[in-house]
């Protein structure tokens, strides 16, 4: 007989849990799904220095809304959304600030140093221009390119339908070959 | 992701293994440790939410335009109550705002409130607006002129 399986507590339960009083659920669902919304709001252009006040902002608006969250979408889905209202509304007190900062620490392709310049100053280029991207096409790509969420479960985290979001998509796409290229 | 054009995907690529590092250094527990202590601290705000089609909280911002819009309802009805209780023969009744704000976009009502939060008991009467009706009555244009009116009046009361 192989060692028991770990029961894996699904985010519904957990949630659950938490409502009932249980704080361990909470820590336990900012475990799971810290990563995934820093790195979804790093790509949008979260600074740096704010980056962790953001996450923090999103979980504690989605811990304060969590009775209103019906399951239509994933927990993690519902959670990004938020997230990308926090950012927004974060992003009024940013404009007059440099939104995206190069980071230093782009990979070393020391074989190829042209060719790392130029990969590197697009992905710089790109995170700027997806920062301009309006808010849901925006979303939606992120969601989609990065998350690799169904346009299904994009439609029902964002409150739009799966045809607009298709459509969201394509646009982001095509505004961002014409700019970065 | 195969979706994206080679040349946007390698780019993307690129910048999302740059995000992931970033999103590295944000640390879960020191993350959740604070969010419980807000969760406790923090004077707990009512979240409204559009139950069925969004299912995730308003936007304070939607919320301040809200609370704004109660308060002119409430702030004509008393402003239109002194006009009356005044006595001028030249006042025209103010009446109270309600769904004819339905049709002007976020920013035309926030000309409205900061103009209406400012406003006078005084005349009116240059708008040529029927007293007889409310604001559903006025089309955008009159609500306008009412509007630059209050703002004339008041620039001359001054």
């Amino acid at each position: 007989m192989g060692a028991p399986a770990t029961a894996v507590v699904s985010d519904g339960d957990l949630i659950a849990q938490y409502l009932a009083g249980d704080e361990q659920a909470a820590t336990e669902l900012v475990r799971r799904h810290t990563a995934a919304l820093a790195r979804f709001l790093a790509v949008q252009g979260a600074p740096d220095d704010e980056l962790e006040d953001v996450v923090q902002d999103s979980f504690v608006k989605a811990f304060r809304g969590l009775r209103s969250f019906r399951g239509g979408a994933r927990f993690r889905t519902w959670l990004l959304a938020i997230g990308a209202n926090v950012l927004k509304d974060r992003r009024r007190l940013w404009r007059k600030r440099v939104v995206v900062e190069l980071s230093p620490d782009l990979p070393d392709r020391s074989a190829d140093p042209a060719g790392e310049a130029e990969a590197g100053w697009t992905a710089a280029r790109l995170a700027e221009e997806i920062g301009k991207l309006p808010r849901l096409q925006r979303g939606v790509f992120v969601l989609r390119a990065q998350q690799g969420v169904e346009y299904g479960e994009i439609a029902k985290g964002l409150g739009i339908s799966e045809g607009s979001a298709r459509v969201h998509f394509h646009h982001a796409v095509k505004r961002l070959k014409e700019r970065v290229q | 992701m195969n979706e994206l054009p080679e040349d946007l995907g390698r780019a993307f690529r690129e910048l999302d293994a740059w995000a992931a590092r970033r999103a590295e250094r944000v640390d879960p527990e020191r993350v959740a440790a604070r969010v419980l202590e807000r969760l406790k601290v923090e004077p707990a705000r009512r979240e409204l939410t559009f139950p069925i089609r969004f299912g995730f909280p308003l936007a304070p911002r939607w919320m301040a335009v809200a609370a704004a819009a109660l308060l002119v309802v409430v702030g004509g009805g008393v402003t239109a109550r002194i006009l009356h209780l005044g006595g001028r023969d030249a006042a025209v009744p103010v009446p109270v705002v309600a769904a004819g704000l339905d049709s002007l976009s976020q920013q035309q009502l926030e000309r409205v409130l900061r103009v209406a939060g400012e406003v006078k008991p005084v005349a009116v009467q240059s708008a040529g607006v029927s007293s007889a009706g409310t604001w559903d009555d006025l089309s955008e244009q009159q609500l306008r002129a009412v509007l630059q009116a209050v703002q004339q009046v008041q620039g001359e009361t001054l």
